[in-house]
């Protein structure tokens, strides 16, 4: 394959979430950082990059005959996408959660300071939703365009602690990565 | 080598409100404004590359570029550096890939002639 500079990528990504189902944006009326229009949801801002790690669990199969394995078979696999968001709010919360419990808000009046309320614990259930990123991919040409990762659906989790702390040189974040699940009504590979 | 400084230059011209701050007074290759410059001139942006390096491939040029952002006043040499940070950093272009600020700028003063500037530093990624 030839060597091509423009297929050299430097880009932030953008964190979407949606309902499982709900369609995928088009590839040729959505444009670089629109939004991707639907149920499709970001989350404002984020205090550390978006990552993706695969991990391939193999089993090799080894024969008497031989040294080295003989075929090698993938036995298991998982997906995930992470990162901390950088504002905390009650919704925030809860996407990090899996959507635990609706977030009440009580807007403020003259008598009534404005908040937000929410519960956590004692759900077995996790939310699955459908997840997506959009980074950028500047062309040749200098025009953007977008990748766009996308997992059918998935789980979020808290991961970590989230540190509130007056003596750190740093802000709080919430850390929340995304594990995908197997989805049988789309295609393999 | 592709000419590093000439495409910061002209990326920088085509940034309307970076020109209309300082006009055609960006000035490549330089650590100060040519001879016959004066600050009542109006503000002149004046940068030179200071080191940087290759990819590992050699596709990208990544030079540590370093601004001058020169004005009458300190006041209109922060605009002009305010100007410079919005044309340049997360910008990007067919030929740059990536610009992002190494440090916020930092108001100083010329020792000999007094000239009042804001000095700041550029990570500049370049398609080669």
């Amino acid at each position: 394959m030839a060597n091509v500079v423009a297929n050299i990528i430097k880009s932030g990504a953008t964190l979407y979430r949606a309902p499982v189902g709900e369609t995928i944006p088009d590839e040729t009326t959505v444009a670089y950082g629109a939004a991707w229009g639907g149920n499709w949801e970001t989350f404002g801002y984020t205090k550390e990059p978006l990552t993706i790690s695969y991990e391939s669990e193999e089993a090799d199969i080894v024969v008497e005959e031989e040294l080295a394995p003989v075929k090698r078979w993938r036995i298991s696999e998982s997906l995930t996408l992470e990162t901390v968001l950088a504002e905390l709010t009650a919704a925030y919360l809860q996407v990090a959660a899996s959507d635990q419990d609706d977030v009440t808000e009580t807007a403020a009046g003259a008598a009534q300071k404005g908040y937000e309320e929410t519960g956590l614990g004692g759900m077995f259930e996790l939310a699955e939703k459908a997840w997506g990123f959009e980074g950028l991919f500047i062309t040749s040409g200098g025009d953007d365009e977008p990748i766009r990762v996308f997992v059918h659906k998935g789980t979020a989790m808290l991961n970590g602690e989230v540190d509130f702390s007056r003596d750190s040189d740093d802000y709080v974040g919430v850390a929340i990565p995304r594990r995908a699940l197997a989805d049988p009504s789309q295609d393999a590979g | 080598m592709i000419d590093v400084q000439a495409r910061i230059r002209n990326y920088l011209l085509a940034d309307v409100a970076l020109v209309a701050l300082v006009g055609a007074r960006i000035y490549a290759g330089r650590a100060e404004p040519p001879p016959g410059y004066k600050p009542g001139d109006g503000a002149a942006l004046v940068f030179k590359v200071r080191g940087g390096g290759l990819d590992y491939e050699d596709a990208l040029l990544i030079p540590s570029v370093q601004f001058k952002c020169y004005g009458e006043d300190e006041v209109s040499a922060w605009m002009c550096y305010c100007a410079l940070h919005d044309a340049l950093h997360d910008g990007r272009s067919a030929q740059i890939l990536h610009a992002e600020a190494e440090t916020l700028g930092q108001p100083l003063e010329e020792p000999q002639t007094e000239w009042r500037y804001v000095l700041a530093h550029f990570t500049i990624m370049m398609r080669t």
